[in-house]
């Protein structure tokens, strides 16, 4: 009885770790950022594309999800696999997910399975299976190749518009 | 300024080709993004995850439409008609709405509906009825949640010079309480929980226009009569039949509906059995009697009479006793 209080406690604990101190204890540091462009008219008539971050967001919008990871650690990281779910209201841009060295597959499950875009389908409202569209997809997920070393740094990234 | 108004801009048009109303993130709310990693270090699994925020801003739309499925179908000089509008918030937060009411002046024979309210159609009816709630501006303004709609009536006296066919056109505008004007512009601050709202594509207003029309049916009514006397002459003497002609000419562009003509059959007369015709054409019991319907009286049922219907003439016989 005691153990099994014991493991809830150590659970809420790791749980209120990973979001409020995401990188403290563990050996990559990951940070999610997101900013959307901003189109900004010149004097001379001709339009500025600029990248800043996003705070407060308009419906319509279309964001940029960053996600950077670092190897903090002492030791070499094997089979990284990040994941990030499109956020509620939001729909995934298609195209838009990126990110160096990765293998990017995506979930029309919620992340219980994983598969390139042109294998997804979904059941329609017929109850027939369909190609997946864009606005089906629960989750993107990068499977990044190889070690990485301490020191190690980089950048995965996908859009989606705010509905 | 301008700055900003582009990156809106920007935002809205992608707003426009996006997906439905009903899936809008709500203003106000905050949208997190939570991010996921597992890996191996040596043989050991690990997690780490992270997350941003973002706070939705609210984004001002609004639609009016005019429900009834026809032109409303009036009289002139009648009171309290009512024209069906629905007025919805297809913006993403909660918004308030003023409410105006203006006669639109349409093209050909027309009439200024006059004496105009509105109200909200609290009976539900779709028309002016009693527990109907009067709105007033400032006063009562209608609040709606997104995606929320309201019906809303415009209810006017028909001026009694109308003529028929006339239309009448009365319009409805709904106008933000929180953003209005041009698109993209913004009320820092002003939205759902503080945040900025933006005027969409609507404007932050709309209208829409309903239309009445004019329907009246006037019925001409002529009686003539022609003697046969027997022998061939012409003379009302005791024995002579007389054929009577009564014609009911409708016109205009409503229907009279239920019309019954009956004609008594005067005194010193007996009625002419089976005498009775309409159009050309023997009249069955449903239609047409002598002394059951009407005691002593010929009477014919003419139903539903449309006004661009053709003349409707009925004939019967008497003899002079």
């Amino acid at each position: 009885m005691k153990s099994i209080r014991m493991s809830i406690v150590i659970a809420l604990l790791s749980g209120w770790a990973f979001a409020a101190m995401a990188a403290e204890p563990g050996h990559i540091k990951l940070q999610t950022l997101g900013f959307q462009e901003k189109v900004t008219a010149q004097k001379d008539g001709s339009n500025k594309t600029e990248i800043v971050p996003v705070g407060r967001v308009l419906p319509g919008t279309e964001v940029i999800w960053n996600v950077n990871y670092e190897i903090i650690g002492k030791q070499p990281v094997t089979d990284a696999v990040i994941t990030d779910p499109v956020p509620a209201h939001m729909v995934y841009v298609p195209g838009s997910a990126s990110g160096e060295n990765a293998e990017i597959t995506f979930s029309v499950d919620g992340g219980k399975s994983f598969d390139l875009p042109e294998k997804l389908q979904v059941q329609g409202a017929d109850g027939k299976l369909r190609d997946a569209l864009p606005k089906d997809y629960t989750t993107v997920r990068w499977v990044i190749k190889g070690t990485l070393k301490p020191g190690a740094k980089g950048t995965v990234t996908f859009h989606a518009t705010l509905q | 300024m301008r700055r900003l108004v582009s990156v809106l801009l920007t935002a809205l048009v992608a707003y426009a080709q996006g997906a439905g109303a009903a899936t809008d993130a709500p203003a106000g709310s905050v949208i997190t993004n939570t991010a996921s990693v597992q890996y191996l270090v040596a043989t050991t699994a690990q997690t780490q995850s992270t997350f941003a925020n973002i706070t939705v801003q609210q984004l001002v739309n609004v639609t009016v439409t005019w429900q009834n499925s026809a032109d409303v179908s009036v009289t002139p000089g009648a009171s309290n008609q009512a024209l069906l509008f629905k007025v919805t918030n297809t913006g993403n937060g909660q918004d308030s709405f003023k409410l105006t009411d203006v006669v639109v002046t349409p093209s050909g024979s027309s009439f200024n509906p006059a004496s105009c309210l509105i109200y909200f159609d609290t009976a539900g009816t779709g028309a002016y009825a009693a527990g109907d709630v009067l709105y007033t501006a400032g006063s009562n303004d209608p609040r709606l949640p997104q995606n929320g709609s309201v019906n809303m009536l415009i209810v006017c006296n028909i001026p009694s010079g109308a003529a028929d066919a006339s239309l009448g056109e009365m319009q409805l505008t709904a106008t933000s309480k929180t953003a209005s004007g041009t698109f993209g512009t913004v009320n820092a601050g002003g939205g759902v929980g503080g945040v900025d709202a933006v005027v969409g594509q609507t404007g932050g207003t709309a209208n829409a226009t309903g239309i009445y029309q004019v329907h009246q049916i006037a019925l001409a009514y002529t009686k003539s009569a022609t003697v046969s006397a027997p022998g061939g002459g012409s003379q009302p003497i005791s024995g002579a039949t007389i054929t009577y002609t009564l014609t009911v000419t409708p016109s205009g562009s409503a229907t009279a509906n239920s019309l019954v003509v009956t004609d008594p059959v005067p005194t010193h007369t007996t009625f002419v059995p089976n005498s009775l015709t309409l159009n050309g054409s023997a009249v069955a019991p449903a239609t047409g009697d002598y002394n059951v319907t009407t005691p002593g009286a010929v009477t014919v049922k003419l139903g539903n009479l449309a006004g661009t219907a053709s003349a409707q003439v009925i004939k019967f016989q008497v003899q002079i006793n």
